[in-house]
């Protein structure tokens, strides 16, 4: 800094004040502000000016500087002599201006200068923010605002339809998860199982020893027949004995397992349509004979679940 | 209990005795007719339980042959009647002739007074012609002026229909097809059957058949058809197809709902009771089984169930609707 040495003649006794100040004392790196220096005048009086060619101090850049400038102000007495600076920093740190001595009595107060640097989040995606280009509204017909505004209004419907699909998959994706969680998994009994069951039941109710003959033959035929329907994946429920039999033979069932499920179903066909009678031995036989039918014919660990 | 099981056995032991004509008769049959073995069935079904049958087929299947095979194997008459158009009811039933010599009316009977009748393409004649055969057949008696004669049993009429040639024919009416107890289709022979009918026409002499029953024989036989035991639980078996046709939906067989225009009669279910025994009879068995009525349903129903116009528009056949009715109706 040089100082240049004014000499002012004034015809009042001395009055005056001085000073430096800054538009901000906080700035990002970059940002531009006004540095000012006013100096107000009485008479006769001499003063040193400071000259800054290209920084006020390290770090601290001039961009533009006025000339210096005599002003009057009303309220004043004496002429105000000012000159500004535009000056920016491109380092962050805190920077002293010193004080401004006029002359060896009078000075300026010192200036702190804060330069920030501009906080940058590594986790946030790179993107493009620039604003669409699109020209200034004043430069368009009325047809192509009508467009733009379509346009626009396009767009948000989009995104509301957007956030609204979201809003419904989020519920729907809720109430699946809901539900989920009160339908448990349902294990189905397995066939051979359930056809077990019901013969050891048909066994527990003793029809035969009562006398109901028929009744015991039609359960047992309906259990077997149920069953090799499920088991073979046929219409066994609606098809005759011979036909069934047939129909295993296709699927190349054992043939001593064809022979005695005939047994069962004949003899049932017999005491059902033919007004049949059987020993109590062959009555236990066909108990036994399913039996081991199912047992024979079974999957192993199966397990169906729903 | 004790008691019952003793009648049936005692049944399916006269049943054993009296079916063994069956076996003869299809015997001396298959001396003749090579094949064709469900159009025999079918029509000693027909014969034993007092019914008649409408046969389909093409040309040349051996029909007229069949039937007067039969005729002559159980010792009865059998007529040919070439239906035609110009053809008039008094030429079938008889007229009332008048001679001038007497000065007084003589009844002249018609060729339906015979034992079996083929009555060769119904569907030519024209509807009162037809009208009359099938109240003949009904009523199984005929009157020619003021008198009316019985017709004497056995009677049985086959009706034939071509299938292919329609033009110029006279279709039944429903309420007439109904008339026939069993309605047959009947197909082309296997290639090795069909190479037997070869040899046989090829042969100095073409075989013939004896008459090995009388037609008592076969009145009696009809007898003890009326005696197979048919259980509750076929009755049951029964009635679920044929109301089945009339509301499937009732049996899980909705789709089929608007195919249908109108279910089997009661008349099919009489009609396929009486086949089911009969065909238990053939098969030599003093009871009625599923698998009778299985094998007759077919031809008991087949022209007693009506389509509408969707079933035609996609080509479905009554007989597609039957195997849906019994795929779907169970066992009892």
């Amino acid at each position: 800094m040089k100082n240049l040495t004014l000499i002012f003649l004034f015809l009042s006794t001395i009055s005056f004040s001085q000073k430096a100040s800054l538009e901000k004392d906080t700035i990002l790196i970059g940002d531009q502000i006004k540095f000012t220096i006013n100096h107000v005048l009485g008479c006769d009086y001499q003063i040193e000016w400071p000259i800054y060619n290209n920084s006020i101090v390290d770090g601290i850049e001039i961009i533009k500087k006025s000339d210096i400038d005599t002003l009057y102000d009303h309220d004043q007495e004496f002429p105000i002599i000012q000159q500004q600076y535009i000056i920016t920093s491109f380092d962050s740190g805190t920077y002293t201006i010193p004080p401004i001595f006029f002359s060896e009595s009078v000075k300026s107060e010192e200036l702190i200068l804060v330069v920030n640097t501009i906080t940058v989040n590594d986790s946030t995606k790179m993107s493009d923010h620039s604003p669409l280009l699109i020209g200034e509204d004043e430069d368009l017909t009325t047809e192509e605002l009508d467009k733009l505004n379509e346009n626009k209004r396009n767009r948000t419907m989009i995104i509301i339809v957007i956030v609204l699909l979201l809003i419904a998959i989020a519920y729907l994706v809720y109430k699946y998860l809901q539900r989920k969680e009160i339908i448990k998994p349902k294990v189905i009994v397995p066939i051979h199982v359930t056809a077990l069951n019901k013969l050891q039941n048909l066994k527990k109710q003793k029809l035969w020893q009562k006398g109901e003959l028929k009744e015991y033959y039609s359960e047992i035929s309906t259990i077997i027949r149920e069953y090799t329907e499920l088991r073979f994946v046929f219409n066994a429920l609606e098809l005759p004995t011979s036909d069934i039999l047939s129909e295993l033979k296709k699927l190349k069932v054992e043939k001593k397992i064809i022979e005695s499920l005939g047994i069962i179903l004949k003899r049932a066909d017999n005491i059902k349509y033919a007004k049949g009678l059987s020993l109590e031995d062959e009555n236990k036989e066909v108990m036994e004979l399913s039996v081991n039918f199912i047992k024979k014919t079974k999957i192993e660990n199966e397990r169906i679940s729903k | 209990m004790e008691e019952l099981n003793i009648d049936i056995k005692q049944l399916n032991e006269k049943i054993n005795k009296e079916s063994a004509i069956i076996e003869l008769l299809t015997m001396e049959l298959s001396k003749v007719i090579v094949g064709q073995k469900e159009m025999i069935d079918r029509l000693l079904v027909a014969l034993l339980s007092n019914g008649h049958i409408l046969l389909e087929g093409v040309p040349g299947l051996a029909k007229t042959l069949a039937i007067s095979t039969l005729a002559k194997t159980i010792d009865a008459d059998f007529r040919r009647l070439q239906f035609t158009p110009d053809l008039l009811p008094a030429d079938i039933l008889g007229t009332q002739i008048y001679s001038p010599k007497k000065e007084s009316f003589s009844i002249k009977k018609g060729p339906i007074f015979s034992n079996l009748i083929l009555a060769d393409e119904i569907n030519r004649a024209p509807a009162k012609v037809q009208s009359a055969l099938l109240e003949a057949m009904q009523e199984r008696q005929i009157s020619i002026g003021d008198e009316t004669f019985k017709l004497e049993d056995p009677f049985l009429v086959m009706a034939t229909q071509n299938p292919i040639e329609q033009e110029g024919t006279y279709p039944l009416p429903e309420a007439q097809v109904d008339r026939f107890m069993l309605k047959v289709v009947i197909d082309y022979p296997k290639k090795e059957e069909e190479k037997q009918i070869m040899r046989h026409n090829l042969a100095k002499e073409f075989p013939q058949s004896n008459c090995i029953l009388k037609t008592e024989s076969i009145l009696s036989a009809r007898e003890v058809v009326k005696e197979v035991y048919m259980d509750e639980k076929i009755e049951q078996y029964i009635l679920d197809i044929i109301f089945a046709t009339r509301t499937p939906e009732k049996y899980g067989i909705g789709k089929i709902k608007d195919y249908i225009s109108f279910g089997g009669s009661p008349r099919a279910s009489i009609n396929l009771a009486k086949v089911s025994k009969a065909f238990a009879f053939i098969k030599r068995r003093g009871y009625v089984i599923p698998e009778d009525v299985r094998a007759m349903c077919y031809d008991v129903l087949r022209h007693r169930i009506g389509l509408t116009y969707e079933a035609e528009a996609e080509n479905i056949s009554t007989e597609d609707i039957i195997t849906e009715i019994l795929n779907t109706v169970e066992i009892p």
